[in-house]
């Protein structure tokens, strides 16, 4: 695709365009944001052709209610907000969101490892989807437990135990990586 | 925050996978879908704007059916205070012409007669109606075919102003009564004569003359062609006749 993305800017007037549903802006932005919001989505799904289409259909809902954006904040965050939206329904549609109501103790752990970022999305792949879910919302895109609870329909102390089993995981996982590594 | 947190974070926050050909295709092919969607509404809002319109402006006919009505009043000739006869209660300031069309839309049909041949003491100038039988004017039923003898009965010193439609020229006809009159039937298949063009008009003329007739310039068309022959020459001229006769002697040589 052509790149057209100097026709609008800042990010208000893409909005704007995309609102008064100019194709060039709805263009441009796909240009410009469909790398991140495919990474969004390869976080929740872990088939790769499930999260493209996930990742595809969000950018249409973004089109579509692109005129309930108040410009208050960013137009790059409401858009993830429905992006990371779109990809939970998913989950849910397949029955995959079934997170635990197992309350845990959180799991203290500091591992710096030196994983590339294809290991990681590997090692989050490999979390149980409501684990994976809770991890990616409070870790990643900075969602409160409140918030979760409010996304998920669960209970904020449910959301806290996901944590703190996804972080366990994950931990165990780094170590595992840590300990063959030095082999 | 949790270290681990962190560190899945930093790495994967502005992480940015691209996408590949199928999924930029199927957005491209969404992308069109939706805009022939974003397109549809504003069809159904033009034809909605448009039937309402059409509804709007048959609403306005119907609640203004008045401006339907063809009102010929206004092509007869306003009465002069020459024209106001000794039986007419004239009021100066509330005086009104009564002619059968503002009471009937309806043109009488009316055979091809003239003014010119009636007897001139049947010509009676049209009544003036005063302000005070206004009213009762307003009450009286729409007159039907037989409006004549209707009229006649309410005053009998009525005089009628006819005029008819029918005619080429509007005819106007004033009657102290109404006259006798060769009233034909309308017929729908009826076709009006066209006015012949001038060469057959000529044409026609000559097998006049060939039969024994004078020569008559006017009916051949000569005189208002060459009328309009001068005219279109030199423009409005100072003497016309002149000229008219200049141009008839030129078909008049013409025609030898």
């Amino acid at each position: 695709m052509a790149r057209i993305l100097p026709l609008f800017k800042t990010e208000h007037d893409l909005a704007r365009a995309i609102i008064r549903g100019d194709g060039n802006a709805q263009r441009a932005f796909y240009e410009k944001y469909s790398g991140k919001f495919l990474a969004i989505c390869c976080r929740y799904i872990k088939d790769r052709m499930a999260a493209e289409d996930v990742m595809v259909e969000s950018m249409m809902r973004i089109f579509e209610k692109s005129s309930q954006f108040d410009f208050q904040g960013s137009f790059e965050g409401w858009s993830k907000r429905l992006v990371v939206n779109q990809a939970l329904g998913y989950l849910r549609s397949k029955k995959m969101l079934e997170v635990g109501v197992e309350e845990v103790d959180e799991a203290a752990g500091t591992a710096e490892t030196p994983l590339e970022t294809e290991d990681l999305l590997r090692l989050i792949h490999e979390l149980p989807s409501g684990y994976r879910a809770v991890f990616n919302l409070y870790a990643i895109e900075g969602y409160s437990h409140a918030e979760i609870s409010g996304l998920l329909g669960i209970s904020e102390g449910t959301s806290k135990s996901q944590l703190s089993r996804a972080r366990a995981a994950l931990q165990d996982r780094l170590n595992e990586f840590q300990y063959t590594s030095n082999f | 925050m949790n270290q681990t947190d962190h560190h899945f974070s930093k790495k994967l926050r502005d992480l940015e996978i691209p996408p590949s050909e199928r999924a930029n295709e199927l957005f491209r092919n969404r992308l069109e879908q939706l805009q022939k969607k974003e397109k549809t509404p504003w069809k159904y809002f033009a034809t909605a704007a448009a039937v309402l319109v059409a509804l709007g402006f048959l609403f306005f006919l119907h609640m203004n059916k008045d401006v339907m009505k063809t009102d010929t009043a206004f092509v007869l000739p306003k009465p002069t205070e020459e024209t106001s006869g000794p039986e007419t209660v004239a009021e100066p300031g509330a005086a009104e012409t009564v002619t059968p069309a503002v009471l009937n839309a309806t043109p009488l049909p009316v055979s091809e007669a003239r003014p010119a041949s009636l007897p001139a003491a049947d010509r009676v100038p049209p009544v003036v109606k005063t302000s005070h039988n206004k009213a009762k004017e307003e009450d009286l039923p729409l007159p039907a075919k037989n409006f004549l003898s209707d009229l006649q009965s309410l005053n009998p010193e009525i005089s009628y102003r006819y005029h008819s439609t029918d005619l080429p020229d509007l005819a106007i006809l004033d009657t102290h009564g109404p006259p006798e009159l060769e009233i034909r039937e309308a017929s729908p298949y009826e076709v009006t004569e066209k006015p012949l063009p001038l060469l057959a008009r000529v044409v026609r003329e000559v097998k006049y003359v060939a039969n024994g007739e004078k020569p008559d310039f006017d009916r051949a068309g000569i005189k208002p062609a060459a009328t309009a022959f001068a005219h279109n020459q030199n423009g409005l001229l100072a003497n016309e006749s002149r000229q008219i006769k200049e141009g008839i002697h030129k078909f008049k040589e013409i025609f030898r």
